[in-house]
Formats: C-alpha cells, sequence, structure tokens
C-alpha cells in the first residue's frame, strides 16, 4: 500500500518503501495497520504480518519457517520481482506497486478506501484516464476475515481470530468432528466451523458476524 | 514441523476427544482476485443462491429481488468462491430491529470432496446484501473437483 483516500478521493495517507519494505516516507493522517504490500505493520516489534508469518525487512527475512519447514526467505530472495503476502510462497508482481482505487471491499463503513496517489517514478500523463487492470487491485483488508468476507467496523480479523483461538482451546474434538459455534467480539457475535482433521490440526473453515434478530 | 493433516483415515479405535492446543489450530485462506468486468453468475453459481435462498427467512424477499441482478466480481483461484456486486440499488435486508443483517443465508450445502475431506458451502450476506458464496475444504489444499450439487446435502437451520 503506497497511499489511503478518503471517500472524496483526496490522498490522507502515503508511504514509500525500498524494495525490502523498509519504509523510506510516511505521512498520515489517519490511523492505518496496512503497509507494504497490504501487510499489517506492528511498529512495536518492526515487523510486518504477512498471511502465516512475521517478516523483519531490516533483515529482508522471515521470523519463523514457512509452513512446509524449507526457509525463511522473503519472495526467494527477489523482491524486486516477487512478492509474499501470504507468507506461504513468492508471487510474481511488482511489490512497489500495490495501488489502486476502489476494489473489493469497497465501502466497508470505514470512510476510507485502499488506493494510492501513483507509481513512484511513473512518468504517466495524469490528465488522461489510465485503464484499470485486475494486477493493479488491491483490497482494503481493514474489517476482512481470512476468507475473504468482512467484519462489522470496530472489529479486525486478529481480534476475531483471536477469540476463537480461546474458544477452541477450551475444548475437545474427536477426529474427523465438525462443530458450528457462536462466540462475541466486541459486542459482535460471530460464528465459526471447525473440524478435527488429525490428531495434531484442527481446521477453522470460516468465521462471520451473525446479526439475525 | 506443521502437520496439514492428511489423515482423516486414520481414526483410532475409540476416537476420543482430543483436547485443542493453540498449535493445532489453522485457518482456511481464500484469496479473492477481481473479475474485470464483473460477470454474470454461472449455472453452478445460481443453483446456489436459489437453493440456499430457498427456505423462508426475515429479509428474504429483499435477497431473492438483490439476486436477479447479482454479478461477480471476484472469485477465488484455489476454490469455488466467488464474491458479488449487485446493480443499480437493491432492496436491503433490514432485521426487525431496524438493523442490516449479517450472517448467511438459512440453507447451505455440506459434502465431502473426492478425498473424503468435508466441505460447506454457505451464501454469506453481509450489511444487508447478498456478498458472496463461501465454498470451503477444511484443509489447506484446492478442491479436487467442483462440489456436485446433486449429491451434497443440503442443510437449513
Amino acid at each position: 500500500m503506497v497511499g489511503l483516500t478518503n471517500s472524496s478521493g483526496a490522498v490522507v495517507n502515503s508511504y514509500a518503501y525500498d524494495p525490502y519494505g523498509n519504509a523510506t516516507s510516511v505521512s498520515e493522517q489517519v490511523s492505518n495497520p496496512f503497509r507494504y504490500i497490504g501487510a499489517i505493520w506492528d511498529a512495536s516489534t518492526g515487523l510486518y504480518k504477512m498471511g502465516e508469518r512475521y517478516y523483519d525487512p531490516s533483515v529482508g527475512r522471515f521470523t519463523q519457517l514457512d509452513p512446509l519447514g524449507t526457509g525463511y526467505a522473503y519472495a526467494g530472495g527477489d523482491p524486486i520481482n516477487f512478492s509474499d503476502p501470504s507468507g506461504l510462497s513468492e508471487e510474481a508482481g511488482d511489490p512497489m506497486t500495490n495501488i489502486g482505487g476502489a476494489g473489493y471491499g469497497e465501502g466497508d463503513g470505514s470512510g476510507y478506501e485502499s488506493g494510492g496517489p501513483g507509481d513512484e517514478g511513473a512518468t504517466a500523463d495524469l490528465s488522461e484516464p489510465i485503464p484499470v487492470t485486475s494486477d493493479q487491485i488491491s483490497f482494503n483488508t481493514e474489517h476482512a476475515t481470512r476468507g475473504g468476507g468482512r467484519l462489522p467496523a470496530g472489529t479486525s480479523m486478529h481480534e476475531v481470530e483471536s477469540a476463537i483461538d480461546q474458544d477452541l482451546t477450551k475444548r475437545s474434538l474427536r477426529m474427523n468432528e465438525t462443530i458450528r459455534e457462536r462466540i462475541w467480539v466486541r459486542g459482535e457475535e460471530v460464528e465459526y466451523r471447525a473440524y478435527r482433521r488429525s490428531p495434531t490440526s484442527v481446521w477453522v473453515g470460516t468465521y462471520f458476524p451473525t446479526k439475525r434478530k | 514441523m506443521r502437520d496439514d493433516g492428511d489423515q482423516a483415515d486414520k481414526i483410532d479405535d475409540t476416537n476420543e476427544p482430543i483436547p485443542v492446543t493453540k498449535d493445532q489450530i489453522r485457518f482456511v485462506t481464500h484469496d479473492p482476485q477481481p473479475v474485470v468486468p464483473p460477470r454474470e453468475l454461472n449455472a453452478w453459481e445460481r443453483t446456489i443462491v436459489d437453493r440456499l435462498l430457498s427456505a423462508p427467512f426475515p429479509g428474504r424477499q429483499a435477497a431473492l429481488g438483490q439476486a436477479a441482478t447479482l454479478r461477480v466480481d471476484a472469485e477465488c483461484p484455489r476454490c469455488p468462491s466467488v464474491w458479488f456486486r449487485t446493480e443499480a440499488a437493491p432492496d436491503e435486508l433490514i432485521l426487525s430491529g431496524g438493523e442490516r443483517y449479517w450472517g448467511i443465508a438459512p440453507c447451505e450445502f455440506h459434502g465431502r470432496d473426492l478425498d473424503g475431506v468435508p466441505y460447506q458451502i454457505l451464501l454469506h450476506i453481509e450489511d444487508g446484501l447478498l456478498a458472496w458464496i463461501d465454498a470451503f475444504r477444511f484443509g489447506p489444499e484446492p478442491f479436487l473437483q467442483r462440489p456436485d450439487l446433486a449429491t451434497a446435502d443440503v442443510v437449513c437451520a
């Protein structure tokens, strides 16, 4: 993410990074946790949360092994040409141009959309409309679930998943047992579905807010 | 070493409940990719919407009105999930207390993929609008085949 606009289209936040995601400039008028390639920035640790893992831009490596146990390298060691927002594998594409207009997640009630003031260094004619292609579009994930759904304003994926963790770890599940449970997070009722797939893995298939009075 | 656990067939004879610990918990992740321009629903997606809205629930009439103008504006490359937009300004699903409906349609599909791993298909309603078809397997792998709706169970609340 290189910029944030308000509902009028005015730029309120802007960011620039080196190829490894170290911020080279930050200008913020509103609080925003999303930074380099849309990862969540933790200022207290200096790490980005990228899906499954934490990434340290100061050394250009993840802090944990990938889920397959094959390494710590970020984007295959080539952040110019690849990115790895999920922490699972590198993806082709320019990680420096994570910009775009309104995309999925538009109108989430926050009043802000993901988007950017422009691709730094580009020499486009600013007066001409530029066709939107799918690779230019980024999503506002401030109130998104990991599954691609939305959460009400005021709740976050991290909070909901922590609450699910807490609820699940009070339980015991038989092999192949599926459960459907509801919990409360910041006054919002959230339903989740989980399944014990092996003695060492329990999969949460989905979770979502419910208001069905 | 992470265990993604393709061990669904290895059931202990006693199948006693196993305490859930934090390191066992995994979350299924989708990765919606935009569809430009938005497209019509295909027959499989239309069947899901129609079947999952077939039971009565508060706001069903508004949901049926929205369903008629749905377009797919994002889809998942590793699963059959799709995300919607509605044409024009649809009637929203409003609850008796005046709040917009959040949740899922009252019916859902349940089934098992070719390898026996269970899947579910839900129709999500967010902030009063039909939002997306959530088709997920309980595991990290992509679907081995698009779920056969003719053989899946329809479960209604």
